[in-house]
């Protein structure tokens, strides 16, 4: 067992959570402070993709703030180096509704990347925003600081009325999704919580029982905030790709219809599920890589053997 | 009046000669409906030589009655038969492994009540097990200990004099301690002292009740919706004890009720719980171990591992109820997510309760 990808995985959750969390709040601080931000909005840009800037501020019809959050940052400091450039380049034209803007992108990362980031601020563009958060240090506030000097009215904005409190219990049990992608594993315990709740009391010591998976799909709806709580879309592909998941590793039999059935004993004592899933989801991919590997080397295997009779016959 | 172990004695030996084919002293007789069975422990509770009354408050849910709750327990291979004895009134019978209890179960002020005599040990251990896989149907009642205590201090006003004479005090990390001195005086607020010196709850307190220098009343209160009667009499044990903690452990599941995550038009409802542990700090310890217990018990997942915060996501594997725990530096909260049942809520409650018993849940 690769102990070092499954603490990946996990924490993958850890930080899709604390991010679910931090986008959740500051959805709240716009709507208390009556700034009309947008939360992971689709914009047109340069390259004719639609980019989804986690937060931003539009003024009569003009994109003109970007805030991008990093749940997590490399450690590698040219990794980080690539990634805010990449931040900076992806939201440097945004087209909204027929107009083209360049808004002032601000990025808002961890206090745990504070010293890779001020190790590579030298190297970045000055328009650059950065700011970082502590989201960790204390169980109901979010505090900011900005390193040097903010080009960005939306990070002043948040920053003047920093720490930003809230209630952890509230937001994390009011949003489990944002329009980020969820880890697999994440979506997956999700599930099969709701799994739970749809048993039958005089059900309950039956081997399995039948669920569907439309109703599943309006259950887990209504953990998604207000700004994608109609993402039917959305919702649907990453309730599939848990279930699909969920098949592989023998919790439920499902083929694509809408009937699921459910094995509720499985798993049932292997402690931390989200852990437990995580090894599961380790040892699958360790396991196709495998497969990979063994196929591409006998591809290769039998290239070379090919070549040499070429090479044989043409001599 | 003869000596508490020489009638622990006699009921242990009863208890086995039940278990080989002979039966309870209660279970042996027959009434003809409830009233008939009460005059019954009337008249011999004011005998000293008779067994424990144990009585078990249980928590059904409402659209099942007792004989269908039978039906599902035979269904989960336990050997359980319920026979109607009048209104009200049925003749029950568990079996559990090489255990059994034999007894009545009556309908009380919205709980059932199971009334059965025997020793302490032995039928509390054939009740919790019943109890424990019958979780999806059936529950024992509970009243948190902070309450216990409120409900033996009214209690305490109908008599000359309540005096505590043992209980169980439990700490953190599950260590119980019997707690035995020379009988004292019962008071809410030496109790809560006590409590507190200790650095944990009572799970248990027994106490006697006198009328002028006359002993009426020897029994003991549980959290786990269980009441015995050691000795004296039954009519006021039923109306100054049985009754009013009945009222609380019903109060306690009525305000367990309704708190399931809604949404309504777009808006999501919440109605958490929360624990209070004033101005002791919950520890990195406390919440390890609250963790651990946590996924054994329920199908759970860490959603954050503390630090300062420990969240935790778990389903009650016998109703499916869905619960979001967090625990802070001096506060614990419970949020019930889109299904929590009053009885798996106060099973979740009573277990936080046992792993950290310094936490007050406040009901409100």
């Amino acid at each position: 067992m690769n102990d070092e990808e499954v603490e990946r995985l996990k924490q993958e959750c850890h930080v899709y959570q604390d991010t679910v969390t931090f986008i959740s709040v500051m959805y709240e601080f716009g709507v208390n402070n009556s700034i009309l931000l947008e939360i992971e909005k689709d914009y047109l840009g340069l390259d004719g993709n639609p980019k989804t800037p986690d937060i931003s501020l539009v003024e009569v019809g003009s994109v003109i703030d970007v805030i991008e959050h990093k749940g997590a940052m490399s450690e590698n400091p040219q990794a980080a180096y690539d990634e805010v450039m990449g931040v900076a380049s992806k939201y440097s034209q945004l087209e909204c509704e027929g107009r083209v803007s360049s808004p002032r992108v601000a990025l808002l990362y961890p206090s745990c990347s504070d010293s890779v980031v001020r190790e590579i601020r030298p190297g970045l563009p000055e328009n650059l925003t950065l700011c970082c958060f502590d989201q960790s240090s204390s169980d109901n506030e979010i505090s900011f600081s900005i390193v040097g000097k903010s080009k960005s009215k939306l990070v002043d904005e948040i920053v003047t009325r920093a720490p930003i409190k809230y209630n952890p219990s509230t937001i994390r049990s009011t949003y489990k999704f944002i329009k980020a992608s969820p880890p697999l594993i994440y979506t997956a315990y999700q599930i099969r919580s709701q799994f739970y709740i749809y048993r039958d009391i005089k059900s309950t010591g039956e081997d399995e029982y039948q669920v569907s998976r439309s109703k599943l799909l309006r259950d887990a709806q209504t953990f998604y905030p207000p700004w994608i709580r109609n993402n039917l879309q959305l919702n649907s592909s990453r309730v599939d790709a848990a279930l699909e998941f969920l098949d592989e590793i023998d919790f439920v039999s499902w083929s694509g219809e809408d009937d699921i059935c459910v094995y509720p004993s499985k798993g049932s004592r292997s402690g931390d599920q989200i852990d437990y899933f995580a090894k599961r989801l380790a040892a699958i991919r360790m396991k196709e890589r495998k497969k990979r590997e063994k196929r591409e080397m006998k591809i290769s295997k039998s290239q070379q053997r090919g070549q040499q009779s070429t090479l044989t016959r043409f001599q | 009046m003869i000596s508490r172990n020489k009638l622990n004695r006699y009921n242990a030996l009863r208890n086995v000669r039940c278990c080989q084919g002979t039966c309870f002293m209660l279970g042996l007789e027959k009434f003809s409906g409830r009233a008939h069975f009460f005059d019954y422990l009337s008249n011999t509770y004011l005998r000293a030589e008779v067994p424990s009354l144990h009585c078990f408050a249980f928590i059904l849910p409402a659209d099942m009655t007792p004989l269908e709750t039978v039906e599902y327990a035979k269904k989960r291979g336990l050997k359980v038969t319920l026979t109607p004895s009048g209104d009200d009134l049925f003749h029950l019978n568990i079996g559990i492994r090489t255990s059994c209890c034999v007894g009545y179960l009556v309908f009380v002020d919205g709980n059932w009540i199971f009334f059965t005599d025997g020793e302490t040990s032995r039928v509390t251990s054939t009740v919790n097990s019943f109890a424990g896989r019958m979780a999806s149907v059936l529950r024992l009642a509970y009243v948190p200990s902070p309450m216990l205590l409120e409900t033996i201090g009214r209690i305490s006003r109908e008599y000359t004099k309540v005096l505590l004479t043992e209980g169980t005090i439990c700490t953190t990390g599950e260590t119980f301690r019997n707690w035995k001195k020379d009988p004292v005086p019962f008071s809410v607020k030496e109790a809560h002292r006590q409590a507190a010196k200790e650095d944990g709850k009572w799970s248990s307190v027994s106490v006697k009740c006198f009328q002028g220098d006359r002993e009426v009343l020897d029994c003991r209160f549980y959290e786990r919706g269980h009441l015995t009667l050691y000795s004296g009499d039954y009519s006021q044990f039923y109306s100054n004890l049985l009754l009013p903690y009945v009222s609380s452990a019903l109060k306690v599941s009525d305000r367990m009720k309704g708190r399931e995550r809604k949404d309504v038009d777009g808006r999501i409802l919440l109605h958490p719980l929360s624990f209070d542990f004033g101005q002791r700090k919950v520890t990195p310890r406390d919440m390890n171990l609250l963790s651990e217990r946590i996924v054994a018990r329920y199908s759970a997942a860490v959603m954050h591992p503390g630090n300062p915060m420990l969240q935790i996501q778990l389903n009650d594997r016998d109703d499916g109820s869905a619960f979001d725990l967090y625990v802070f530096s001096t506060k614990l909260e419970i949020v019930p997510l889109q299904k929590s049942t009053p009885a798996a809520l106060g099973e979740l409650v009573a277990l936080v309760s046992d792993i950290l018993p310094t936490g007050l849940p406040e009901m409100v």
